[in-house]
């Protein structure tokens, strides 16, 4: 059992241990491989193929499990260490200290968004981008978009999701609008004014690596997913007598049967239930 | 010898294409404005490519086909169940069309070229 904790709260040791062993895991190359599992499990809701890991109730269970693969490999390389999770409802500027020198480094620069700062940025020499849709060999970001600026979702915007007590609802994809926990925290569900919520809201306002099928490339990307897993938590929750949808897989003829990941279902590449994956406990807990 | 026999074949082969070649002219000519109209695939002459630069990048969309090339390089092009366009660069937000996508992509790369060839998705 071990605890992951607000990365605001961690000590300048703490940041060091996380981001040394990191590093490690893109040195032996074990990193990379997380990058591409999340790119190649990342299914758009139009395709009639399974969608495991995103546009889909499984979203939850899918990150949870990848998260807690990737936590299993730091700690094999330092036992002292954990993903942290970043409240981006609290620490919700490009000032944060999670952008600071001495932690992921700060915003790309202007014209090519490299990220000069911090122990990721390319002039290190410790951080090379190798699996990326750009030619960008460097890490990139565009904070807040400044071009276009969008600001990080408020705490408002976070409770309206974790409010609803329905987990899921059919269609069970990106346009599921009739209610669910999951779209609405995921981010697709979305009043018509703002059209972009949550989880899809951080990826944009994080910007370069972070908006596209290799986010995995910028490390904020745990730190994000960690916060997304702790929400989880707190809806589970604020609705005891609400469980994962859907219970049963979609039957014959549905248009979403085979497409999306049931209760019992197992989901690839770890074939693991999200029943399975529905508590942590024993295993770790949030500060 | 099988030369010799086949001719023959091939030259009615020939006619007979040529034959229907021409009344399928005659017929699109006819309909032409109506399978334009419908199935823009149907048309002899390909869709024009959509141009425009952008940001001092160059856009060009096959609008049949929702290919999009930034400075020439591939777009990876995904669709949502609405019907709207997400790419390799853009994932968690979609466009209403292959040129806002195109544009969004390029305010994400800045000066950074795409890849030759992006990864796949499973």
């Amino acid at each position: 059992m071990y605890t992951r904790q607000n990365q605001k709260d961690l000590t300048r040791a703490q940041k060091q241990r996380f981001t040394a062993a990191v590093l490690e895991l893109k040195r032996n190359g074990t990193y990379d491989q997380f990058v591409r599992t999340h790119g190649k499990y990342f299914v758009p809701d139009r395709d009639r193929k399974l969608r495991v890991g995103h546009m889909s109730p499984s979203f939850f269970p899918w990150h949870r499990r990848f998260l807690l693969e990737f936590e299993t490999q730091l700690r094999s390389l330092d036992a002292g260490v954990s993903i942290p999770y970043w409240d981006w409802t609290t620490d919700n500027s490009p000032a944060s200290s999670l952008w600071a020198e001495d932690f992921l480094g700060g915003t790309g620069r202007e014209g090519d968004h490299q990220v000069m700062t911090g122990p990721f940025a390319y002039g290190k020499g410790n951080w090379t981008v190798t699996v990326g849709v750009s030619e960008a060999r460097y890490l990139t970001r565009n904070l807040g978009r400044p071009q276009t600026p969008i600001k990080l979702p408020t705490k408002a915007e976070l409770q309206w999701a974790v409010d609803d007590p329905t987990y899921d609802a059919a269609p069970w994809d990106s346009t599921a609008q009739g209610g669910g926990f999951r779209n609405k925290l995921e981010g697709w569900a979305a009043p018509k004014s703002e059209r972009w919520r949550n989880h899809n809201k951080v990826h944009q306002w994080i910007g370069g690596h972070m908006t596209g099928g290799t986010a995995p490339n910028d490390p904020v990307f745990w730190l994000h997913h960690a916060f997304v897993d702790l929400v989880w938590d707190r809806w589970q929750q604020r609705h005891p007598d609400s469980g994962y949808l859907p219970a049963q897989p979609p039957p014959p003829g549905d248009l979403q049967h085979g497409r999306v990941i049931a209760l019992d279902e197992p989901m690839p590449p770890w074939n693991v239930t999200p029943r399975e994956m529905l508590r942590h406990q024993g295993q770790y807990r949030y500060e | 010898m099988y030369a010799a026999s086949a001719a023959p074949l091939t030259r009615r082969a020939v006619l007979r294409s040529a034959f229907t070649a021409a009344v399928l002219a005659g017929t699109a000519a006819a309909l032409g404005p109506v399978l334009r109209a419908r199935r823009p695939r149907q048309t002899l002459t390909p869709a024009p490519l959509v141009e425009e630069s952008y940001r001092g990048r160059h856009i060009s969309i096959d609008p049949v086909a929702a290919a999009v090339r930034i400075d020439g390089r591939p777009l990876h092009v995904m669709r949502r169940a609405d019907g709207s366009y997400l790419s390799g660069i853009n994932h968690f937000q979609s466009y209403a069309s292959p040129l806002e996508l195109a544009r969004a992509a390029v305010d994400e790369l800045g000066t950074t070229q795409l890849a030759m060839a992006a990864p796949h998705h499973g």
